[in-house]
Protein backbone atom coordinates (compact mmCIF):
# COMPACT_ATOMS: atom_id res chain seq x y z
CA UNK A 1 0.00 0.00 0.00
CA UNK A 2 0.95 3.69 -0.71
CA UNK A 3 0.71 4.26 3.08
CA UNK A 4 -2.46 5.60 3.19
CA UNK A 5 -5.16 4.32 5.12
CA UNK A 6 -8.36 3.36 4.67
CA UNK A 7 -11.18 5.60 6.13
CA UNK A 8 -14.31 4.30 7.59
CA UNK A 9 -17.40 4.58 6.04
CA UNK A 10 -20.03 5.69 9.30
CA UNK A 11 -23.46 4.44 9.58
CA UNK A 12 -25.30 7.48 8.77
CA UNK A 13 -23.11 7.57 5.20
CA UNK A 14 -23.43 3.92 4.14
CA UNK A 15 -27.46 4.35 5.27
CA UNK A 16 -27.97 7.37 3.04
CA UNK A 17 -26.11 5.80 -0.05
CA UNK A 18 -28.86 2.91 0.00
CA UNK A 19 -31.84 5.21 0.36
CA UNK A 20 -30.43 7.25 -2.62
CA UNK A 21 -29.42 4.04 -4.30
CA UNK A 22 -33.17 2.64 -3.41
CA UNK A 23 -34.45 5.60 -4.85
CA UNK A 24 -32.30 5.58 -8.14
CA UNK A 25 -33.40 1.92 -8.95
CA UNK A 26 -36.99 3.65 -8.75
CA UNK A 27 -36.87 7.01 -10.41
CA UNK A 28 -34.11 7.26 -12.78
CA UNK A 29 -35.15 5.87 -16.22
CA UNK A 30 -32.43 6.63 -18.43
CA UNK A 31 -30.27 4.31 -18.94
CA UNK A 32 -27.11 6.60 -19.28
CA UNK A 33 -28.27 8.78 -16.69
CA UNK A 34 -28.57 5.62 -14.12
CA UNK A 35 -25.09 4.60 -15.18
CA UNK A 36 -23.67 7.82 -14.50
CA UNK A 37 -25.17 7.62 -10.90
CA UNK A 38 -23.38 4.50 -10.21
CA UNK A 39 -20.03 5.75 -11.21
CA UNK A 40 -20.30 8.92 -9.03
CA UNK A 41 -21.61 6.98 -6.45
CA UNK A 42 -18.74 4.33 -6.50
CA UNK A 43 -16.22 7.46 -7.15
CA UNK A 44 -17.64 9.18 -3.90
CA UNK A 45 -16.77 5.58 -2.27
CA UNK A 46 -13.30 5.61 -3.40
CA UNK A 47 -12.77 9.23 -2.72
CA UNK A 48 -14.11 8.84 1.20
CA UNK A 49 -12.56 5.42 1.99
CA UNK A 50 -9.18 6.23 0.07
CA UNK A 51 -9.67 2.66 -1.20
CA UNK A 52 -9.55 1.67 -4.65
CA UNK A 53 -9.12 -2.37 -3.40
CA UNK A 54 -12.91 -2.04 -2.92
CA UNK A 55 -13.67 -1.78 -6.84
CA UNK A 56 -12.19 -5.61 -6.76
CA UNK A 57 -14.39 -6.82 -4.13
CA UNK A 58 -17.21 -5.06 -6.33
CA UNK A 59 -15.56 -7.13 -9.58
CA UNK A 60 -15.60 -10.25 -7.46
CA UNK A 61 -19.57 -9.67 -6.69
CA UNK A 62 -20.68 -8.62 -10.30
CA UNK A 63 -19.14 -10.98 -12.36
CA UNK A 64 -20.82 -14.23 -11.30
CA UNK A 65 -23.46 -12.59 -12.02
CA UNK A 66 -22.81 -10.32 -15.31
CA UNK A 67 -21.01 -13.10 -17.55
CA UNK A 68 -23.55 -15.69 -17.18
CA UNK A 69 -26.08 -12.69 -17.46
CA UNK A 70 -24.43 -11.73 -21.20
CA UNK A 71 -24.03 -15.33 -22.35
CA UNK A 72 -27.40 -16.33 -21.36
CA UNK A 73 -29.39 -13.67 -22.70
CA UNK A 74 -27.21 -12.68 -25.33
CA UNK A 75 -26.87 -16.65 -26.88
CA UNK A 76 -29.33 -18.78 -25.47
CA UNK A 77 -32.54 -16.98 -24.44
CA UNK A 78 -34.80 -18.11 -27.32
CA UNK A 79 -36.41 -14.90 -26.42
CA UNK A 80 -34.69 -12.74 -27.69
CA UNK A 81 -34.45 -12.75 -32.07
CA UNK A 82 -30.91 -14.03 -33.62
CA UNK A 83 -29.75 -11.52 -35.43
CA UNK A 84 -26.50 -12.92 -36.67
CA UNK A 85 -24.58 -16.23 -36.54
CA UNK A 86 -20.91 -15.63 -35.41
CA UNK A 87 -19.30 -18.58 -37.28
CA UNK A 88 -22.32 -20.32 -38.00
CA UNK A 89 -22.53 -21.86 -34.48
CA UNK A 90 -22.96 -19.01 -32.10
CA UNK A 91 -26.24 -17.35 -32.39
CA UNK A 92 -26.00 -13.61 -31.43
CA UNK A 93 -28.92 -11.98 -30.31
CA UNK A 94 -28.40 -8.21 -29.38
CA UNK A 95 -31.62 -7.38 -27.33
CA UNK A 96 -30.51 -10.16 -25.40
CA UNK A 97 -27.10 -8.60 -24.64
CA UNK A 98 -28.71 -5.47 -23.92
CA UNK A 99 -31.33 -6.91 -21.44
CA UNK A 100 -28.23 -8.31 -19.58
CA UNK A 101 -26.17 -5.25 -19.96
CA UNK A 102 -29.60 -3.26 -17.76
CA UNK A 103 -29.55 -6.53 -15.64
CA UNK A 104 -25.96 -5.70 -14.82
CA UNK A 105 -26.24 -1.97 -14.13
CA UNK A 106 -29.06 -2.69 -11.30
CA UNK A 107 -26.35 -5.46 -10.05
CA UNK A 108 -23.41 -2.81 -10.29
CA UNK A 109 -25.21 -0.66 -7.76
CA UNK A 110 -26.06 -2.95 -5.21
CA UNK A 111 -22.44 -4.15 -5.69
CA UNK A 112 -21.63 -0.42 -4.84
CA UNK A 113 -23.79 -0.02 -1.94
CA UNK A 114 -22.32 -2.96 -0.65
CA UNK A 115 -19.38 -1.87 -0.77
CA UNK A 116 -20.26 1.48 1.77
CA UNK A 117 -21.21 -1.29 4.37
CA UNK A 118 -18.60 -3.55 3.95
CA UNK A 119 -16.26 -0.33 4.65
CA UNK A 120 -18.45 0.31 7.55
CA UNK A 121 -16.30 -0.30 10.62
CA UNK A 122 -18.25 -3.13 12.45
CA UNK A 123 -17.43 -1.31 16.01
CA UNK A 124 -18.89 1.99 15.25
CA UNK A 125 -21.81 0.41 13.84
CA UNK A 126 -22.55 -1.55 16.74
CA UNK A 127 -21.82 1.90 18.99
CA UNK A 128 -24.47 3.71 16.51
CA UNK A 129 -26.66 1.29 16.62
CA UNK A 130 -26.78 1.28 20.72
CA UNK A 131 -27.21 5.35 20.56
CA UNK A 132 -30.35 4.64 18.20
CA UNK A 133 -31.34 3.08 21.42
CA UNK A 134 -32.01 -0.30 19.68
CA UNK A 135 -33.24 -3.39 21.98
CA UNK A 136 -30.10 -4.93 23.21
CA UNK A 137 -30.92 -8.58 21.82
CA UNK A 138 -31.07 -6.61 18.39
CA UNK A 139 -27.67 -5.64 18.43
CA UNK A 140 -26.31 -8.63 19.93
CA UNK A 141 -27.86 -10.85 17.17
CA UNK A 142 -26.38 -8.36 14.92
CA UNK A 143 -22.78 -8.36 16.31
CA UNK A 144 -22.67 -11.87 17.21
CA UNK A 145 -24.01 -12.90 14.07
CA UNK A 146 -20.90 -11.95 12.42
CA UNK A 147 -18.76 -13.04 14.85
CA UNK A 148 -20.02 -16.42 15.13
CA UNK A 149 -19.95 -16.93 11.49
CA UNK A 150 -16.61 -16.92 11.19
CA UNK A 151 -16.24 -19.68 14.11
CA UNK A 152 -18.52 -21.90 12.33
CA UNK A 153 -16.41 -21.70 9.52
CA UNK A 154 -13.18 -22.46 11.18
CA UNK A 155 -14.83 -25.02 13.46
CA UNK A 156 -16.84 -26.77 10.41
CA UNK A 157 -12.87 -26.51 8.23
CA UNK A 158 -11.69 -28.57 11.43
CA UNK A 159 -13.90 -31.07 11.94
CA UNK A 160 -13.77 -31.70 8.09
CA UNK A 161 -9.98 -32.07 8.62
CA UNK A 162 -10.70 -34.60 11.48
CA UNK A 163 -13.17 -36.80 9.30
CA UNK A 164 -10.82 -36.95 6.34
CA UNK A 165 -8.28 -38.14 9.12
CA UNK A 166 -10.43 -40.67 9.95
CA UNK A 167 -11.29 -42.29 6.82
CA UNK A 168 -14.30 -40.74 6.17
CA UNK A 169 -15.49 -40.03 2.62
CA UNK A 170 -15.24 -36.39 1.60
CA UNK A 171 -14.97 -36.54 -2.37
CA UNK A 172 -14.19 -37.12 -4.77
CA UNK A 173 -17.49 -36.23 -6.31
CA UNK A 174 -20.67 -34.13 -5.41
CA UNK A 175 -22.44 -37.15 -4.18
CA UNK A 176 -19.65 -38.29 -1.64
CA UNK A 177 -19.36 -34.26 -0.65
CA UNK A 178 -23.24 -34.22 0.19
CA UNK A 179 -23.10 -37.39 2.04
CA UNK A 180 -20.21 -36.43 4.00
CA UNK A 181 -21.80 -33.25 4.62
CA UNK A 182 -24.14 -33.95 7.83
CA UNK A 183 -20.43 -35.99 9.35
CA UNK A 184 -18.80 -32.71 9.11
CA UNK A 185 -21.87 -30.26 10.06
CA UNK A 186 -23.59 -31.94 13.28
CA UNK A 187 -20.06 -31.98 15.62
CA UNK A 188 -19.67 -28.65 14.62
CA UNK A 189 -23.13 -27.19 15.17
CA UNK A 190 -23.65 -28.59 18.51
CA UNK A 191 -20.39 -28.20 19.66
CA UNK A 192 -21.52 -24.58 18.41
CA UNK A 193 -24.66 -24.58 20.21
CA UNK A 194 -23.28 -26.05 23.57
CA UNK A 195 -20.34 -23.53 23.75
CA UNK A 196 -23.25 -20.20 22.79
CA UNK A 197 -25.49 -21.75 25.71
CA UNK A 198 -22.73 -21.98 28.43
CA UNK A 199 -22.02 -18.29 27.78
CA UNK A 200 -25.64 -17.13 28.60
CA UNK A 201 -25.09 -17.68 32.74
CA UNK A 202 -21.62 -15.40 32.20
CA UNK A 203 -22.96 -13.12 30.26
CA UNK A 204 -26.17 -12.49 32.54
CA UNK A 205 -23.59 -12.58 36.18
CA UNK A 206 -21.59 -9.82 34.40
CA UNK A 207 -25.26 -7.93 34.56
CA UNK A 208 -26.16 -7.96 30.49
CA UNK A 209 -29.74 -7.09 29.74
CA UNK A 210 -30.06 -5.94 33.24
CA UNK A 211 -29.16 -2.25 32.60
CA UNK A 212 -28.87 0.09 29.51
CA UNK A 213 -25.48 -0.59 27.80
CA UNK A 214 -23.59 2.67 27.47
CA UNK A 215 -21.59 3.24 23.85
CA UNK A 216 -17.71 3.13 23.82
CA UNK A 217 -16.44 6.70 23.73
CA UNK A 218 -14.74 6.96 20.50
CA UNK A 219 -12.64 10.31 19.00
CA UNK A 220 -14.16 12.96 18.40
CA UNK A 221 -15.43 12.60 14.99
CA UNK A 222 -16.67 16.34 13.06
CA UNK A 223 -20.15 16.48 11.85
CA UNK A 224 -19.15 18.69 9.42
CA UNK A 225 -16.41 16.36 7.93
CA UNK A 226 -18.74 13.67 7.40
CA UNK A 227 -21.39 15.78 5.53
CA UNK A 228 -20.22 15.83 2.25
CA UNK A 229 -20.07 12.10 1.92
CA UNK A 230 -23.45 12.07 3.69
CA UNK A 231 -24.83 14.48 1.22
CA UNK A 232 -22.72 13.21 -2.13
CA UNK A 233 -25.10 10.32 -2.77
CA UNK A 234 -28.31 12.64 -2.43
CA UNK A 235 -26.61 15.11 -4.71
CA UNK A 236 -25.42 12.71 -7.29
CA UNK A 237 -29.34 11.63 -7.30
CA UNK A 238 -30.49 15.14 -7.46
CA UNK A 239 -28.31 15.78 -10.03
CA UNK A 240 -29.40 12.76 -12.28
CA UNK A 241 -32.74 13.21 -11.69
CA UNK A 242 -32.83 16.92 -12.88
CA UNK A 243 -30.68 15.90 -16.36
CA UNK A 244 -33.24 13.02 -16.85
CA UNK A 245 -36.44 15.96 -16.32
CA UNK A 246 -34.44 18.08 -18.32
CA UNK A 247 -32.92 16.09 -21.32
CA UNK B 1 -44.54 -14.14 27.63
CA UNK B 2 -43.10 -12.03 30.00
CA UNK B 3 -38.67 -12.67 29.64
CA UNK B 4 -36.37 -12.32 31.89
CA UNK B 5 -33.29 -10.94 30.80
CA UNK B 6 -31.63 -14.93 31.38
CA UNK B 7 -34.54 -15.91 28.83
CA UNK B 8 -33.51 -12.39 26.88
CA UNK B 9 -29.55 -13.19 26.80
CA UNK B 10 -30.35 -17.41 25.89
CA UNK B 11 -32.70 -15.84 22.89
CA UNK B 12 -30.45 -13.48 21.63
CA UNK B 13 -27.03 -15.86 21.80
CA UNK B 14 -29.06 -18.62 20.39
CA UNK B 15 -30.48 -16.49 17.33
CA UNK B 16 -27.31 -15.08 16.59
CA UNK B 17 -25.61 -18.52 16.67
CA UNK B 18 -28.62 -19.67 14.21
CA UNK B 19 -27.68 -16.31 11.76
CA UNK B 20 -24.25 -17.63 11.88
CA UNK B 21 -25.05 -21.15 10.77
CA UNK B 22 -26.90 -19.57 7.89
CA UNK B 23 -23.90 -16.89 6.45
CA UNK B 24 -21.43 -19.61 7.62
CA UNK B 25 -22.48 -22.57 6.09
CA UNK B 26 -23.57 -20.87 2.97
CA UNK B 27 -19.95 -19.98 2.49
CA UNK B 28 -18.95 -23.89 3.39
CA UNK B 29 -20.98 -25.27 0.95
CA UNK B 30 -19.34 -22.77 -1.51
CA UNK B 31 -16.02 -24.14 -0.51
CA UNK B 32 -17.31 -27.61 -0.82
CA UNK B 33 -18.33 -27.13 -3.98
CA UNK B 34 -21.81 -28.46 -3.37
CA UNK B 35 -24.45 -27.28 -5.68
CA UNK B 36 -27.39 -26.04 -3.26
CA UNK B 37 -27.30 -22.61 -1.14
CA UNK B 38 -27.71 -24.14 2.62
CA UNK B 39 -28.37 -20.58 3.77
CA UNK B 40 -31.50 -21.71 5.61
CA UNK B 41 -30.33 -24.89 8.34
CA UNK B 42 -29.95 -21.49 10.89
CA UNK B 43 -33.56 -20.56 10.24
CA UNK B 44 -35.35 -24.13 10.56
CA UNK B 45 -33.02 -24.69 13.51
CA UNK B 46 -33.98 -21.35 15.11
CA UNK B 47 -37.76 -22.48 14.74
CA UNK B 48 -37.32 -25.12 17.37
CA UNK B 49 -34.76 -23.12 19.72
CA UNK B 50 -36.29 -19.84 19.98
CA UNK B 51 -39.37 -18.30 19.89
CA UNK B 52 -41.16 -17.46 16.58
CA UNK B 53 -40.50 -13.90 16.52
CA UNK B 54 -36.81 -13.93 16.83
CA UNK B 55 -36.92 -17.10 14.50
CA UNK B 56 -38.52 -14.76 11.59
CA UNK B 57 -35.57 -12.17 12.98
CA UNK B 58 -33.16 -14.70 11.98
CA UNK B 59 -33.81 -15.27 9.02
CA UNK B 60 -34.42 -11.78 8.21
CA UNK B 61 -31.11 -10.53 9.90
CA UNK B 62 -29.14 -13.45 8.28
CA UNK B 63 -30.06 -12.11 4.80
CA UNK B 64 -29.14 -8.87 5.63
CA UNK B 65 -25.71 -9.93 7.05
CA UNK B 66 -25.23 -11.87 4.09
CA UNK B 67 -25.98 -8.87 1.67
CA UNK B 68 -22.54 -7.48 3.41
CA UNK B 69 -20.55 -10.81 3.78
CA UNK B 70 -21.52 -12.94 1.30
CA UNK B 71 -23.32 -11.23 -1.43
CA UNK B 72 -25.19 -7.89 -2.22
CA UNK B 73 -27.94 -9.82 -4.01
CA UNK B 74 -28.84 -11.69 -0.90
CA UNK B 75 -30.89 -8.87 0.87
CA UNK B 76 -33.52 -9.31 -1.45
CA UNK B 77 -34.57 -12.78 -0.93
CA UNK B 78 -35.36 -11.96 3.21
CA UNK B 79 -39.17 -12.18 2.10
CA UNK B 80 -38.19 -16.05 1.39
CA UNK B 81 -36.31 -16.28 4.19
CA UNK B 82 -39.79 -15.30 6.66
CA UNK B 83 -41.15 -17.42 4.51
CA UNK B 84 -39.20 -20.21 5.53
CA UNK B 85 -39.20 -19.26 9.34
CA UNK B 86 -42.99 -19.33 9.19
CA UNK B 87 -43.54 -23.08 7.98
CA UNK B 88 -40.70 -23.94 10.03
CA UNK B 89 -42.05 -22.80 13.29
CA UNK B 90 -45.25 -24.29 12.07
CA UNK B 91 -43.44 -28.00 11.65
CA UNK B 92 -41.78 -27.89 14.27
CA UNK B 93 -45.16 -27.10 16.70
CA UNK B 94 -46.94 -30.24 14.94
CA UNK B 95 -44.22 -32.19 15.83
CA UNK B 96 -43.27 -32.64 12.11
CA UNK B 97 -39.61 -33.07 13.03
CA UNK B 98 -39.70 -35.61 15.11
CA UNK B 99 -39.52 -38.64 12.36
CA UNK B 100 -37.13 -38.58 9.53
CA UNK B 101 -40.02 -39.08 7.03
CA UNK B 102 -41.85 -36.03 7.61
CA UNK B 103 -39.24 -34.16 7.90
CA UNK B 104 -38.10 -34.95 4.43
CA UNK B 105 -41.78 -33.90 3.76
CA UNK B 106 -41.31 -30.14 5.20
CA UNK B 107 -38.03 -29.67 3.21
CA UNK B 108 -39.74 -30.48 0.44
CA UNK B 109 -43.05 -28.34 1.19
CA UNK B 110 -40.15 -25.67 2.34
CA UNK B 111 -38.25 -25.76 -1.14
CA UNK B 112 -41.51 -25.79 -3.39
CA UNK B 113 -42.98 -22.90 -1.34
CA UNK B 114 -39.87 -20.62 -1.25
CA UNK B 115 -38.98 -21.09 -5.02
CA UNK B 116 -41.95 -20.06 -6.07
CA UNK B 117 -41.48 -16.74 -3.56
CA UNK B 118 -37.47 -16.36 -5.17
CA UNK B 119 -38.40 -16.59 -8.39
CA UNK B 120 -40.15 -13.07 -8.88
CA UNK B 121 -37.09 -12.13 -7.24
CA UNK B 122 -34.70 -13.72 -9.64
CA UNK B 123 -36.48 -12.94 -12.84
CA UNK B 124 -37.15 -8.91 -12.03
CA UNK B 125 -34.16 -7.62 -10.45
CA UNK B 126 -31.50 -9.99 -11.54
CA UNK B 127 -32.64 -11.47 -14.81
CA UNK B 128 -32.79 -15.31 -13.79
CA UNK B 129 -29.21 -15.57 -12.62
CA UNK B 130 -28.92 -16.99 -8.89
CA UNK B 131 -26.93 -19.74 -7.59
CA UNK B 132 -24.32 -21.72 -10.16
CA UNK B 133 -26.45 -25.16 -10.30
CA UNK B 134 -30.26 -23.62 -11.09
CA UNK B 135 -28.81 -20.71 -13.39
CA UNK B 136 -27.49 -23.96 -15.63
CA UNK B 137 -30.85 -25.57 -14.86
CA UNK B 138 -32.25 -22.17 -16.10
CA UNK B 139 -30.13 -21.53 -19.08
CA UNK B 140 -30.56 -25.10 -20.56
CA UNK B 141 -34.61 -24.26 -19.86
CA UNK B 142 -34.41 -20.69 -22.20
CA UNK B 143 -32.20 -21.96 -24.66
CA UNK B 144 -34.89 -25.21 -25.20
CA UNK B 145 -37.72 -22.34 -25.94
CA UNK B 146 -39.26 -21.68 -22.42
CA UNK B 147 -39.93 -18.68 -21.43
CA UNK B 148 -37.52 -16.53 -18.44
CA UNK B 149 -40.23 -17.56 -16.05
CA UNK B 150 -41.12 -21.24 -16.74
CA UNK B 151 -37.39 -21.18 -16.96
CA UNK B 152 -36.34 -19.81 -13.82
CA UNK B 153 -39.21 -21.62 -11.18
CA UNK B 154 -38.56 -24.84 -12.83
CA UNK B 155 -34.53 -24.32 -12.31
CA UNK B 156 -35.04 -22.96 -8.48
CA UNK B 157 -37.47 -25.93 -7.95
CA UNK B 158 -35.69 -28.55 -8.75
CA UNK B 159 -32.41 -26.81 -6.78
CA UNK B 160 -33.92 -25.39 -3.85
CA UNK B 161 -36.13 -28.63 -3.03
CA UNK B 162 -32.92 -30.74 -2.93
CA UNK B 163 -31.38 -28.02 -0.76
CA UNK B 164 -34.30 -27.19 1.95
CA UNK B 165 -34.97 -31.19 1.89
CA UNK B 166 -31.02 -31.33 3.02
CA UNK B 167 -31.40 -28.69 5.03
CA UNK B 168 -34.58 -30.27 6.95
CA UNK B 169 -32.95 -33.38 7.17
CA UNK B 170 -29.57 -31.84 9.07
CA UNK B 171 -31.74 -30.04 11.26
CA UNK B 172 -33.77 -33.30 11.63
CA UNK B 173 -30.19 -34.98 12.88
CA UNK B 174 -29.59 -32.01 14.93
CA UNK B 175 -32.78 -32.15 16.70
CA UNK B 176 -31.74 -35.78 18.04
CA UNK B 177 -28.71 -35.03 19.07
CA UNK B 178 -29.20 -31.81 20.99
CA UNK B 179 -29.75 -31.87 24.39
CA UNK B 180 -33.61 -31.14 25.64
CA UNK B 181 -32.94 -28.01 27.59
CA UNK B 182 -31.92 -26.24 24.38
CA UNK B 183 -35.20 -27.17 22.53
CA UNK B 184 -38.45 -25.06 22.85
CA UNK B 185 -40.74 -26.66 24.43
CA UNK B 186 -43.72 -27.06 21.45
CA UNK B 187 -46.35 -25.62 23.08
CA UNK B 188 -44.19 -22.11 23.89
CA UNK B 189 -45.37 -19.15 22.28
Amino acid sequence: MSGIQTRHVTLLVAGTATFAALCAIATLRSVSLFALYILLLAATLVLQTRNVGILWTMAKWLLPFVVPLLLIHGLLNTAHDVDYWFMNVLPIRPMGFVYGALVSLNILLLATVAGYWLNTNRDDMIDDLIRLNLPMWSILFISQGVAVGAIVERRVATVYLAQRARGICVGPGVLARIRAFPSVLIPAVIATLIEAESRVPALVSRGFGSANVVPLPRKARSALAQLPWVIGPLFWLVLTGTLQALL
Amino acid sequence: MQLNSMDMTRISILGAVCIALNIGLNKVAAVLQLPVFMDTIGTILAAALIPPLFAILVGVVSNLLGGIITHPAIPFFAGTQIVIALMAIYAYRRGWFERLASAVLVGFAIGVVSAIVSAPIAVLMFGGITEPGATAINAILMAAGQNIWTAVLSGTIIVSTIDKIIAAVIVWLLLQRLPNRLKLARGSS
